[in-house]
């Protein structure tokens, strides 16, 4: 909105405009009163078709098997596991705006907390798709549960990727359990003042029967703290398990204690670039500009620059320890990693995380809508480019000359990533129409007047 | 609607402070059944309405512990008792590989198991026929609004005081909410025609699925599974060959590594005369006669080949080995005896080795010696 | 050998005649050795032994029956060989062992010497211009008659790794006086027509030289072998300078099309310093020359890698499995990998998946190259999976379908598989291969799958189904079938009473395999010996095959 010199000594207002509770109300519940216009259904027809394309190489995938794919010997993951990294990295976004903010007491979290934790849950979904449809025989993900059995065979606690089908589960049904239990109040008020009989009935069922009331609010706030209380350290676990898969073996370029934290840095920040590329066009869909601020989005890339900069620290930190270490395998995969033959995603990789997201120290261009959007777009480029070299590089050049190959990917490959970015803004799509994409009681929570003044 | 008794006196206040300052007077006017409802919630109204600390945390850490134990107590059991497998030459019990677990089972367990807590154990939700719902109150209360309901089942409650303390506190649009009569009177049945109806229908199509996808579907394209392999085994049939059977027999006149065709056929005098026990009486080698005597011949001949098996008594009766006629004959005869068979008992050439063979015989002779110890030996 | 290809095209009658393994016959390789031919199997179809038909067409109408060879060769063992003998027993018990035997000496002397006719030494290499052209039989699949066998087709040339195809092999230097690079091709001009063949830039390959191999480009080979490379074979010609195959003076020039060449190791040029001479740096390959060697016996291991551990050592007490490989001993002729695929039904994928890299055969031989191009130094590397103590493999399969056996296997359970492939991942050695297809319906329109190429399936070793893993086992069915006998015999189980299918291939008796518990067995002294190391021993994965570095007889104490 208004570009002029902020003062930060002052604190910005969270809402612009001073509406009023009922003015909050009706503002978020328009889009779910009303029927959708062309932009809405445009979006849809491409979002759907891209899943309906990724549907189908998925379906000739599991029929004819993985040889549809570009892996090989010795680059047996490619696509697969790179999209299922960046798509856990997005939706650590979300949990972070939600429970880490709300922990830190940043109430600015209130405009996009609800939408980034929605975001969360489509990735994760997203995500879930690529361990299973990698398999060499997904009719039977249930081998990687401890499930009682006629062999009596149980899983190997040891894998990383058991570790993963623990956090992973774990991460959706908790974040699902945040947003859900979020969204009960809100559900509630979309209850009272709804006209139409059916959707009185569904908001009725989820909402549980809740009623204000403040013994209840009692509990609820205790029951939010506990929740935001564990999800913050479950998202530091749940990458960190996730960068496991890699550290915990033996290749180099794998085999690295930096892992952990670099991947926490680097899903945040390719988090934040898709929230903040969404927010844009969400808030000026539905005139929420009011409640997601230009301050909102402004926030949003002062930490993607902060852990733009944490992940180009750690590549700096990569080369050096891999040449310090003296091991020629090591000093090997990095030099690999820059002249080698996939050079090209390396570079593409090093510009849109180090270089590009450096522009956000310039206070015009943090504030500058179209602008900031192609920086975010280049963000989560750069960031699924970072797990591709990281996956591939490692793997075609290891440590025997004669098994090294290439890794090309194929149609299906594409069209299965094309088919999740499809599911996930298909479900996006489907969300902002069905439930409220801010939380109308945070907000109302935050505004001006809603609190008393003498506390 | 409202045709049951009485629920409570409501009503409703425009700012934060004002709630907060209403709250403040009923809870010290010593009302204790009764409810603040906002839209959100306000900072203060805890305090105001005296309310003590939620303990729901207690739950939270003892769920959270008892993820954190059960997940880890069934790891070390999988690992340590139930199934120990040699991986990657690590010891059995890898503690350092439970940590990532057993931090998310105890993350889930706190976290989910505690939402649940409180819906359930707290709020008793669902609950959708409460009296204050789709009441104007409850409608105000849910969008701008603040309320506060004093309930008709508190003991100080007398609906004129309360409606002049509401008032006098600068409430608005002061009203009675009353039970729904058809609510109360709707009971939660457990056999509940209808329920029940969608218990067997849920249970129908479950069960139908499962049978369906684990014995037809399962087997169809794409699913592979190894259970039936494109090979030819032993004993399995073909249609490839003549007979049908895969097994081809070997061609007549072939001798195959480590055999050869026995030449006494037919011949069991040539073969005791011809045929030398090539086998010396070492403990080892009577072990092993004694072994497989033991699986193939004494369930006709006895434990001890005194011909007293369950057999003996019925026609013809498996004789005795150690009748002066078999312990008179050559070694090789009765070689040839268990290789051809004699009178009703049949070949064992298929079933015994050649080397096991002179090993039975080494072991009968023993016991013919111990059935016919001379006093020479006891020395 | 089809019964269905060019030859039998033009033929007016094809005569069904048994294969070699359902014959009778019997030979005489040298003077004073005969031996006996037993058929193994029964005919499989309506066939007949060709010697079987000329007694038939000799004694006419109604003389033929089944026996009527075996009968005849034994009348003449009877008649001919028996009597010279002398032996104490009758013909019947003489024939029996003979046929167990398969081998009988005889009296008879030779001849005499034999020489040479000097004329025909004298030919030479010509100094004409122009090209020598040398047509050489290919090292599996012959002059082409085993064109149709998929495994043969797959195994690939111990020096370019070549598969599926035959190419025109030039030197570098020749290269870039045609103008071609890898994966071009070049037509070369002989007495008996113009061919066009791809080009691979041989390092070490003379000057001038065009090498092409036979048995390829066949037109009616097979589902398999059908149409695969490029034909020679019509270019054999006794117009050539020593006939029929090397020809001189012959035209080749660039042709200017591309054809690409699928090997199964990475083509770099000698040249490229950043990846030259890495299976040195990184100590996979380790040689040394004689003289080293005379000098100090330990010189391998000077520099010790000192390897800790923080977990206690799993013990093995029973029989543990261990392999050496001698690199001294092992030429890269590849008969331990044709061996291997024929135990264990490995699958043959095709020229285009081989191209992916997806080539399924659980042993290969790695071939590096050091030096320069005009003198290349190249060493062969059989590589196997090491069956590691502390296998990274294990460690990240999540459904625990690979772990260790109490006697040392690194064991692989195809149906708990579900083919994450984390395993193949952290294989430091990239032994491990992944069905990405069902091969054996895949390849060929499932030339494989169906009867009678099925009843070639080793019936002990699990057929793999589409998504599993498969590495080497050490045939266990071969282990298991040794234990089952111990146990029959009543004793236990000795590492020598097992040859694996590898071991027992190898002509040069490279590879030793055996009980490494049994400090008196073979393999024992092969991993106590000085010239002994294992490959990436810093990986502290403590693999169990142990290779012995190559001495070069070459007078220095470096190799170049």
């Amino acid at each position: 909105m208004s570009t002029a010199a902020i003062d930060y000594t002052q604190e910005v207002p969270l809402i612009e405009g001073r509406p009023r509770a009922s003015e909050i109300d009706a503002t978020i519940a328009a889009p779910l009163d009303e029927f959708p216009k062309r932009g809405w259904w445009i979006a849809f027809a491409v979002t759907a078709s891209m899943l309906a394309f990724g549907g189908y190489c998925a379906f000739e995938t599991v029929w004819q098997g993985l040889g549809l794919w570009g892996i090989n010997i010795p680059v047996a993951w490619g696509f697969d596991m790179t999209s299922l990294v960046f798509w856990i990295g997005i939706g650590h976004a979300g949990t972070l705006i939600s429970a880490i903010l709300f922990l830190l007491r940043q109430h600015w979290r209130t405009g996009i907390a609800r939408f980034a934790e929605a975001m969360t849950i489509f990735a994760v979904i997203c995500a879930g798709m690529f361990p299973i449809l990698h398999l060499g025989r997904p009719w039977l993900p249930l081998y990687l549960t401890p499930y009682p059995n006629q062999h009596g065979v149980w899983i190997n606690f040891m894998s990383p990727l058991v570790w993963d089908v623990f956090a992973v589960s774990t991460y959706f049904t908790v974040s699902l359990v945040f947003w859900y239990v979020g969204l009960i109040p809100d559900l509630a008020t979309l209850r009272d003042r709804t006209t139409s009989k059916l959707k009185k009935i569904i908001y009725s069922i989820f909402s549980l029967g809740w009623r204000h009331s403040n013994r209840h609010w009692h509990h609820y706030e205790r029951a939010y703290l506990i929740l935001a209380g564990f999800a913050t350290p479950l998202v530091l676990s749940v990458h960190t398990i996730v960068s496991f898969d890699f550290a915990v073996s033996v290749l180099p370029g794998w085999h690295s204690t930096i892992f952990p934290p670099y991947f926490v840095a680097g899903a945040i920040f390719s988090g934040f670039a898709m929230v903040q590329n969404a927010l844009i066009f969400v808030r000026q869909s539905f005139n929420l500009k009011h409640i997601i601020t230009l301050n909102h989005l402004e926030k949003m890339n002062q930490i993607i620059i902060v852990t733009g900069s944490m992940v180009g620290y750690s590549y700096l930190m990569e080369f050096f320890i891999s040449w310090y270490s003296g091991s020629e395998f090591e000093r090997f995969v990095f030099i690999n990693r820059a002249l080698g033959p996939y050079a090209w995603a390396f570079w593409v990789m090093v510009s849109c995380n180090v270089l590009f997201p450096q522009l956000f120290w310039i206070k015009k261009i943090r504030r500058s809508v179209p602008i900031m959007f192609v920086i975010g777009v280049l963000v989560n480029v750069g960031m699924w480019m970072e797990r591709f070299v990281i996956i591939v590089t490692s793997l075609q050049r290891d440590f025997l000359p004669s098994s090294w190959g290439m890794y090309y990917p194929t149609i299906y490959d594409i069209g299965i990533l094309m088919g999740s970015f499809g599911l996930f803004f298909t479900l996006i799509l489907i969300f902002v129409r069905v439930l409220p994409v801010v939380s109308i009681v945070d907000t109302k929570a935050v505004m001006e007047g809603g609190q008393p003044k003498h506390h | 609607m409202n045709d049951g008794p009485l629920y409570s006196v409501t009503a409703l206040f425009d700012t934060p402070d004002a709630i907060i300052r209403a709250a403040e007077e009923v809870s010290t006017g010593g009302y204790t059944k009764y409810d603040v409802n906002t839209p959100f919630p306000v900072h203060g109204m805890d305090k105001a309405m005296k309310l003590r600390q939620s303990r729901l945390g207690i739950f939270t850490f003892f769920f959270g512990l008892l993820g954190t134990v059960s997940i880890v107590g069934f790891m070390t059991w999988v690992t340590v008792t139930d199934y120990p497998l040699v991986i990657g030459g690590k010891p059995f019990w890898t503690w350092p590989a439970f940590v990532p677990i057993a931090f998310e089972i105890t993350v889930l367990l706190a976290a989910v198991l505690t939402a649940i807590t409180m819906i359930v154990l707290y709020f008793r939700f669902p609950n959708v026929s409460h009296p204050l719902h789709d009441t104007p109150y409850m409608k105000k209360v849910s969008s701008d609004r603040f309320g506060i309901s004093i309930q008709a089942s508190d003991p100080k409650f007398d609906e004129a005081a309360v409606r002049e303390l509401l008032r006098s506190l600068g409430g608005k649009e002061i009203a009675a909410i009353y039970f729904d009569a058809e609510d109360l009177s709707h009971r939660q049945e457990l056999f509940d025609p209808k329920f029940l109806g969608v218990l067997a229908l849920t249970a129908v199509v479950v069960s139908g699925a499962t049978y369906f996808s684990f014995n037809t579907l399962l087997d169809m394209q794409p699913f592979s599974w190894m259970s039936e392999q494109n090979k030819l085994k032993a004993q399995m049939p073909s249609d490839f060959s003549k007979d049908g059977i895969g097994m081809r027999p070997p061609v007549e006149g072939t001798v195959a590594r480590g055999f050869l065709p026995y030449p006494f056929n037919g011949k069991p005098e040539e073969a005791g005369k011809d045929l030398v026990n090539p086998l010396l009486p070492t403990p080892a080698v009577l072990a092993r006669g004694k072994a497989k005597f033991l699986t193939f011949c004494s369930p006709c001949h006895g434990n001890f080949a005194r011909g007293d098996s369950r057999l003996q008594g019925q026609f013809p009766s498996p004789p005795t080995l150690h009748s002066d006629k078999v312990r008179n004959r050559p070694d090789g005869s009765i070689y040839n005896v268990i290789t051809e068979g004699q009178n009703v008992m049949p070949s064992y050439a298929s079933q015994i080795l050649p080397e096991d063979r002179w090993a039975i015989i080494l072991y009968i002779r023993a016991l013919q010696r111990a059935q016919n110890a001379k006093e020479s030996d006891l020395k | 050998m089809e019964a269905d290809d060019e030859t039998s095209r033009l033929c007016t009658y094809v005569l069904p005649i048994h294969h070699a393994y359902e014959s009778w016959g019997d030979y005489q390789v040298r003077t004073g050795i005969c031996s006996l031919q037993q058929p193994v199997i029964a005919p499989l179809y309506d066939t007949r032994q060709k010697e079987a038909v000329l007694l038939a067409w000799i004694g006419g109408k109604g003389s033929f029956k089944e026996t009527i060879y075996h009968e005849y060769v034994m009348r003449h063992w009877e008649k001919e060989i028996f009597p010279p003998l002398k032996r104490r027993v009758d013909f019947k018990t003489f024939w029996y062992a003979s046929l167990h035997d398969g081998v009988v000496a005889t009296e008879e002397k030779a001849s005499g010497a034999l020489r040479f006719r000097s004329p025909s030494l004298g030919k030479s290499g010509s100094s004409s211009p122009g090209y020598v052209v040398a047509l050489t039989p290919n090292y599996s699949i012959g002059d082409g008659a085993f064109a149709n066998n998929g495994w043969l087709q797959e195994l690939p040339h111990p020096i370019s790794r070549v598969v599926w195809d035959n190419y025109a092999a030039i030197s570098k230097k020749t290269a870039q006086e045609l103008g071609v690079e890898d994966n071009g091709t070049v037509e070369v001009s002989l007495p008996h027509g113009t061919q066009t063949f791809p080009v691979l830039v041989q390092p070490g390959q003379a000057d001038g030289l065009v090498s092409v191999q036979l048995g390829y480009g066949r037109w009616n080979a097979g589902s398999v072998g059908t149409y695969v490379g490029a034909n020679a074979n019509v270019r054999l010609s006794n117009d050539a300078l020593v006939g029929p195959r090397i020809f001189g003076g012959a035209k080749v020039t660039n042709a200017h099309q591309e054809h690409r060449l699928v090997t199964t190791q990475e083509h770099h040029s000698l040249d490229d310093t950043f990846v030259k001479d890495l299976h040195r740096k990184r100590e996979v390959i380790r040689d040394g020359t004689l003289a080293e060697y005379q000098k100090d016996p330990d010189f391998l291991h000077l520099e010790r890698v000192n390897l800790q551990g923080i977990t206690r050592q799993i013990e093995y007490n029973g029989v543990k499995w261990a392999m050496a490989i001698d690199m001294n001993k092992c030429v890269g002729c590849q008969a331990c990998v044709a061996s291997c695929n024929v135990e264990n039904n490995v699958p043959v994928v095709g020229k285009d998946q081989a191209g992916r890299g997806r080539e399924m055969q659980w042993i290969r031989i790695d071939r590096y190259y050091s030096g320069t191009a005009e003198e290349p130094i190249s060493s062969h590397q059989p590589m196997l999976c090491q069956h590691c103590d502390n296998a990274p493999c294990e460690n990240v399969c999540p459904v625990a379908a690979t772990n260790h056996s109490p006697d040392g296997l690194n064991q692989m359970v195809y149906n708990r598989c579900v083919g994450t492939k984390y395993c193949s991942n952290n294989c430091p050695y990239k032994v491990r291969r992944f069905n990405f297809f069902n091969w054996h319906e895949y390849f060929a329109d499932g030339y494989y799958s169906e009867e009678p190429v099925n009843l070639m399936f080793n019936p002990e070793v699990t057929v793999r189904s589409r998504g599993v893993m498969e590495k080497c086992t050490f045939c266990v069915q071969r282990i298991m079938e040794a234990r089952q006998h111990a146990v029959e015999q009543g004793r236990p189980l000795k590492g020598s009473d097992v040859r694996t299918a590898c071991q027992e291939a190898c002509p040069a008796t490279a590879i030793v395999f055996g009980d490494m518990n049994d400090p008196e067995s073979e393999i024992s002294r092969y991993r106590a010996h000085n010239l002994g190391y294992h490959v990436l021993e810093e990986v502290n994965a403590r693999p169990n095959i142990t290779y012995l570095a190559k001495l070069r007889s070459v007078q220095s104490e470096k190799i170049s």
